[in-house]
């Protein structure tokens, strides 16, 4: 989970450098917005990237979904309180402080409600969560950190900093690993993980972060060991493959920087992307 | 010769918390360029330790590790040198390959030492070809290695060294995970390193494997209790009894064959080449009368089958088309018998176990998977835990404890027992493999044979029907896997069902009812030992090896010994004509 499956897709055979660039900037530009009708051809756009053309499979996105979800949930509780006009510059904002339903007034916190306007909010928070997890999957489901790592070393990046990223790639795959094996070395000890319950839930989620954190203590010693004895950063570094920016990728990487920029100012300039 | 290593290690020393532990003193010694030595003895007699101070991974490296004295490599000090640096020089594969792979496909892991060497993409291109075919790798070039088995682990981990050609590799335990025919493939790819370029190669093993290091090795050195018994020709050591005894290690099966013939001196064999000319001059002349009976099959106190599996499939996710791990794997098991389920590496050996203990189900509909005459489709691996149970291969992989009492103890309080039995069932777990003085012992601090002491322990505390242990003797030394074995086979005498899962094929032939080989995600060959390891040709499509007397035996046919020869013994009652 979370980490590089090798395929023949475009995505795949795609340089590492012009895919970041088209994934962050577009990405990027869906942060800035909030209008749903802007983020959503950006969404459209990484969903069919994702899925059809680098055939991302959804059991491999489901952390993806659960952490968007979780997120959502988070936002759902902030959606009550935007409810003020002064949020709006393009949309009506008596139709978007219209209330919907109202919650309560709360010492400290204050009135909370429903509005159309925190609706609308919490579907572009949503689909921003959403842009940002898929071309975060598609980039680690896609990307062979080696051709990374390559790209930055002819790039003379330093040590440490390649250090970061090999370390960045390998350190939540295995972690996930470690959690999963645990997880069922521990289903094999009786303990149930069910989460039914949420005082059960903590409770086991309490059992695998002991051994878990035990792990994690060491994996950075072991990433440190496995990668000296294999000479990292002993000299200059050579490839097992090609990495040379084609017309094409140099053409991706400025038609994308051409998008941000056009996007970022129509936001700033216009209003395109707000609500 | 140049002198590729000088080793004067006054002291090595761990730090721990209770106080200082020596791992080795006063060891001194020089290998020549060129040479292939083995460092054997047994599990805490500081081979790895010596080894990871070759170059420099001790101290630099190890938390708490202290080291006295020197290490030169090619004539240099390698005191205050980059292991990095170094590690062009000595290129040393860990005995966990977990902690030793790196990248995210087997190809890229392959090319990782070379490619920080910076040699030009089509000599990379072509050493990583190299090592794939011969580390038996090929088809596996764009899988992740975590995710493969742990002998393909182990095979990707010593190809990532052999990729980058250092001067000297220094590998530790490198095939005590690779099925029979890998073990000779990675000896004999070594050796063929040691041969055309001239690489000094120093392997450590706990004796476990010391047939097949007899074929390869210029010089042996045996250590215990962290000093340095001796070293010297493989004749020399293997041969002598004393010697071998004093450092907790048992003779080659030729070897020790040859000696209870009561043969000394130079026409000792010690590997099975020699023996096969030794066994040849003493039989010549000599009438076979065995009178050997044939194997009867094992009779099972209650005919209930323990284990049924009907046409289990198993794929899993992952490149374009899923990995297939299981095709179609039918058998079965009758209460009380010790099976080994052996096979290649990679064969699904691992992958069956899961599924036996309800942590995997099948992926295709018709498949049947019934523990105790219960479906575990129907069930979760908590609920199938009072009737089967599994210790993986690695026991780091299930200790969640600091300390070994508690442990133990940790799956029993999740069973709904009383405290007084989960207390007599701890003090019953601790007594098994003796562990009761280490019961407040950090398990981090223990050696690799402690840890799975504790990790069969506290899984056979926990009482269940039907045991199913990965590879109960790898990393172990001949008395801990004799000793996990016989209580193994104690288990079956009290009417529970053992299964193995085992490369070593000598612990197989004397203990197992019963084998089941697979190959290839299909059960190749199952029967009674002798019935399976009769059937040398058939194993080797799974890269099995029957025990080394065995081979003789079956080189020997004409003279009229038998072909399904299993133990020492045996052989000598055949040759003595008893």
């Amino acid at each position: 989970m979370l980490e590089y499956v090798y395929k023949d897709t475009l995505m795949h055979r795609m340089h590492p450098v012009p895919k970041i660039i088209l994934l962050a900037s577009l990405t990027l530009l869906a942060q800035f917005y909030f209008d749903p009708w802007f983020i959503l051809p950006v969404l459209i756009f990484l969903i069919i990237l994702a899925k059809p053309i680098a055939r991302i499979p959804n059991t491999w996105l489901l952390p993806m979904y659960l952490i968007g979800l979780m997120s959502i949930l988070e936002r759902g509780y902030n959606a009550a309180f935007i409810y003020g006009a002064g949020y709006y510059r393009v949309y009506s904002p008596s139709l978007m402080t219209t209330t919907l339903l109202y919650i309560g007034n709360f010492p400290v916190i204050g009135v909370a409600k429903i509005t159309i306007g925190g609706l609308v909010w919490l579907l572009s928070m949503a689909m921003r969560y959403f842009t940002a997890l898929f071309a975060v999957s598609i980039v680690l489901y896609t990307t062979d950190p080696s051709d990374l790592m390559h790209y930055l070393a002819s790039k003379k990046v330093s040590k440490n900093a390649l250090f970061i990223v090999f370390a960045g790639f390998n350190f939540f795959p295995i972690l996930l690993r470690y959690a999963a094996t645990i997880m069922d070395a521990q289903q094999l000890r009786g303990v149930e993980l069910s989460i039914k319950s949420p005082v059960k839930t903590i409770n086991n989620l309490a059992r695998i972060f002991h051994p878990l954190i035990m792990r994690v203590t060491m994996l950075a010693d072991t990433l440190t060991l496995s990668a000296s004895i294999r000479g990292f950063g002993s000299g200059q570094s050579s490839y097992l493959r090609e990495m040379k920016l084609t017309t094409l990728d140099k053409a991706i990487i400025a038609i994308n920087l051409g998008i941000f920029i056009t996007g970022f100012l129509g936001l700033i300039f216009f209003n395109r992307g707000a609500l | 010769m140049t002198e590729a290593l000088s080793v004067d290690i006054d002291s090595l020393v761990y730090h721990r918390r209770r106080g200082d532990v020596t791992a080795a003193k006063n060891i001194h010694f020089t290998v020549q360029q060129g040479e292939y030595i083995l460092i054997t003895g047994p599990v805490g007699s500081g081979k790895s330790s010596l080894l990871y101070s070759l170059d420099g991974t001790i101290p630099q490296l190890i938390p708490n590790a202290g080291l006295e004295g020197d290490v030169k490599v090619m004539g240099k000090s390698i005191s205050g040198v980059d292991v990095a640096e170094i590690s062009r020089t000595i290129g040393l594969v860990l005995e966990d390959p977990d902690t030793q792979l790196t990248q995210l496909t087997v190809e890229d892991d392959l090319a990782f030492g070379p490619s920080n060497m910076g040699l030009p993409p089509e000599e990379l291109r072509e050493r990583v070809e190299y090592v794939i075919k011969s580390t038996r790798l090929q088809g596996l070039e764009k899988r992740n290695p975590r995710s493969l088995s742990g002998g393909q682990k182990q095979a990707v981990a010593i190809g990532g060294v052999l990729s980058f050609l250092p001067a000297i590799v220094a590998l530790d335990e490198p095939i005590s995970m690779l099925d029979p025919i890998g073990k000779i493939n990675t000896l004999a790819v070594l050796k063929e390193l040691n041969k055309q370029h001239g690489t000094t190669v120093i392997v450590t093993d706990s004796g476990m494997e010391i047939e097949s290091f007899a074929d390869y090795v210029d010089r042996v050195m045996i250590m215990n209790q962290g000093e340095l018994l001796k070293i010297g020709p493989p004749r020399e050591i293997l041969t002598d009894t004393e010697l071998m005894k004093k450092g907790g290690l048992r003779l080659p099966q030729v070897t020790d064959l040859a000696i209870k013939l009561g043969v000394t001196g130079g026409s000792v064999p010690t590997t099975l080449s020699e023996a096969e000319k030794f066994a040849t001059e003493w039989l010549a002349g000599r009438k076979i009368t065995s009178s050997k009976e044939p194997e009867p099959s094992f009779v099972s106190r209650d005919e209930t089958p323990a284990v049924v599996v009907k046409n289990l499939q198993h794929t899993y996710p992952g490149l374009e088309k899923g990995i297939e791990a299981l095709r179609g794997v039918s058998f079965s098991i009758k209460k009380g018998e010790l099976v080994a389920l052996i096979g290649q590496n990679g064969s699904g050996k691992s992958t069956l176990s899961l599924h036996l203990v309800g942590i995997l189900k099948p992926t295709n509909r018709d498949a049947l998977v019934e523990i105790d005459g219960l479906d575990t489709k129907k069930y979760s691996p908590k609920q199938l835990i009072e009737h089967v149970n599994y210790v993986y291969q690695n026991p780091d992989d299930q200790i969640f404890c600091e300390k070994v009492q508690e442990e133990i103890a940790f799956g029993l309080e999740h069973l709904g027992l009383s405290k007084e039995e989960v207390d007599r069932r701890t003090e019953e777990g601790l007594k098994i493999f003796g562990l009761e003085p280490l019961k407040d012992e950090y398990i981090t601090h223990l050696d690799r044979g402690r840890r799975t002491y504790t990790a069969i322990s506290s899984i056979m505390a926990m009482e269940p029907n039907i045991l199913i242990i990965d590879e109960p003797t790898t990393g172990l030394d001949e008395p801990d896997s004799l000793a996990v074995m016989r209580e193994l086979r104690e288990l079956t005498g009290a009417g529970k069902t053992v299964i193995i899962i085992t490369h070593n094929m000598n612990l197989a032939a004397v203990y197992a009812d019963h084998i089941i080989v697979m190959h290839a995600g299909k059960v190749l060959l199952d029967g009674t030992p002798r019935g399976v390891f009769s059937q040398s040709d058939v194993l080797s499509q799974s890269y099995i090896t029957p025990p080394q007397i065995t081979q003789l035996a079956q080189k020997l046919t004409s003279y009229g010994v038998p072909s399904d020869v299993l133990t020492v013994d045996e052989m000598v009652n055949v040759m003595r004509g008893v």
